[in-house]
């Protein structure tokens, strides 16, 4: 088999076509906002948010300099949907990464939940993003490059209160790995960035007092994380110069590794 | 794009996967595995076939596909439903 090739750098710079799930929501439009700023193409998926990613893709068409911006509908859980998408966007764009962040949670004592409950954050932030590698695995594959970022959370570790969303965490952790072995050697790689508590989002709707408090004064930095932190570690993964970096979760997290 | 064409696409590939000698053969009624791939050879092979062809086959289409003549056939149909 021949080596693998380096992904494409542009003259300009490493000008790249990115995809985003939940590229509308807290966190989600922080990075697209910042990929197209920085120049890259961007598809990006909402599933409710339709007016927030219009908005968004119309603001970012003013930005002299930013990259094309095309936001997709698309709900994870359904695999039509999602074929659908993902289809929409490689007939306009020949995507470099992409980077996996929608996601669900929904809180409470394991002994009251509902399996509906469990179900519905598992097919989320789980088997959605192995349906989306899994497609966007035949276009990696057919270009023999292509980079997995999936958006991960420190309560993969366990979180009291969260236990779905953290074992669907956890549960990526494993896809992410495994993707990073099965396909490492056809020049895919795969990557957690595993986040803390951070502003916007559902650190800021779903975190409760006394989890903020937690974090303010056991994390070594006393402070959230901020957009900026998640968008310069994502761009420098889907960047040429991370393409050895594979099979890694890397914890944005300000040194506490552990939720309550 | 011919049927011979396709075919032609999917022998460079194949070479360049298994690193076949340039000079390899492919037969219709032969199977991948008959060339020493593994299951990932062939999904690496198929998707830059379609990559080249420029074409998407849903993965469904490819459940029953055996042969490599099979395969030529679907990925050519998928080239003149394109055209
Ligand atoms: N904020 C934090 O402190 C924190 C901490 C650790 C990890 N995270 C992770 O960061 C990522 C982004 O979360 P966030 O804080 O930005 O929360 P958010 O504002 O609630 O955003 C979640 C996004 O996921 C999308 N989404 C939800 N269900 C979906 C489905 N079935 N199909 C497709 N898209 C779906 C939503 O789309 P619509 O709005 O269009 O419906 C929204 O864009 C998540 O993976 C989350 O687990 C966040």
């Amino acid at each position: 088999m021949p080596p693998v090739s380096s992904p494409t750098l542009t003259p300009d710079g490493p000008r790249r076509s990115l995809f985003i799930t939940g590229g509308a929501g807290g966190l989600g439009a922080g990075l697209v906002r910042a990929a197209a700023r920085a120049g890259h193409n961007v598809a990006f998926t909402y599933r409710t948010s339709a007016s927030a990613a219009d908005a968004l893709a119309a603001d970012l068409a003013a930005v002299p300099g930013a990259g094309r911006c095309l936001p997709l509908r698309m709900d994870q859980r359904d695999t039509d949907s999602v074929e659908q998408a993902i289809s929409a966007a490689l007939t306009e764009l020949d995507i470099d990464a992409v980077i996996l962040n929608a996601g669900a949670a929904k809180t409470g004592l394991l002994a009251q939940m509902e399996d509906a409950d469990w179900l519905e954050v598992v097919d989320t932030n789980l088997t959605g993003a192995f349906r989306v590698c899994r497609r966007f695995l035949w276009h990696f594959l057919g270009r023999r490059s292509g980079q997995f970022i999936h958006i991960g959370s420190v309560a993969a570790g366990g979180m009291a209160g969260h236990a779905a969303y953290a074992a669907s965490k956890a549960g990526v952790e494993g896809l992410s790995a495994s993707l990073a072995r099965e396909y490492g050697p056809r020049g895919i790689t795969s990557n957690v960035v595993s986040l803390g508590l951070f502003d916007g989002g559902m650190g800021s709707e779903q975190a409760s007092d006394s989890l903020r408090q937690f974090w303010l004064t056991h994390c070594p930095q006393r402070r959230t994380g901020h957009g900026d932190d998640i968008a310069s570690t994502v761009l420098f993964l889907c960047s040429g110069a991370a393409t050895f970096v594979n099979g890694q979760v890397i914890r944005l997290t300000g040194g506490l590794d552990w939720a309550p | 794009m011919t049927r011979d064409d396709v075919l032609d696409i999917l022998r460079q590939e194949t070479i360049d996967i298994l690193d076949l000698p340039a000079d390899t053969v492919m037969e219709d009624g032969k199977s991948f595995a008959d060339y020493g791939a593994i299951s990932i050879d062939i999904v690496t092979i198929v998707s830059g076939v379609m990559r080249r062809l420029n074409v998407s086959v849903p993965r469904q289409d490819l459940y029953d596909v055996h042969s490599l003549g099979q395969l030529v056939d679907v990925l050519h149909s998928a080239c003149a439903a394109k055209e």
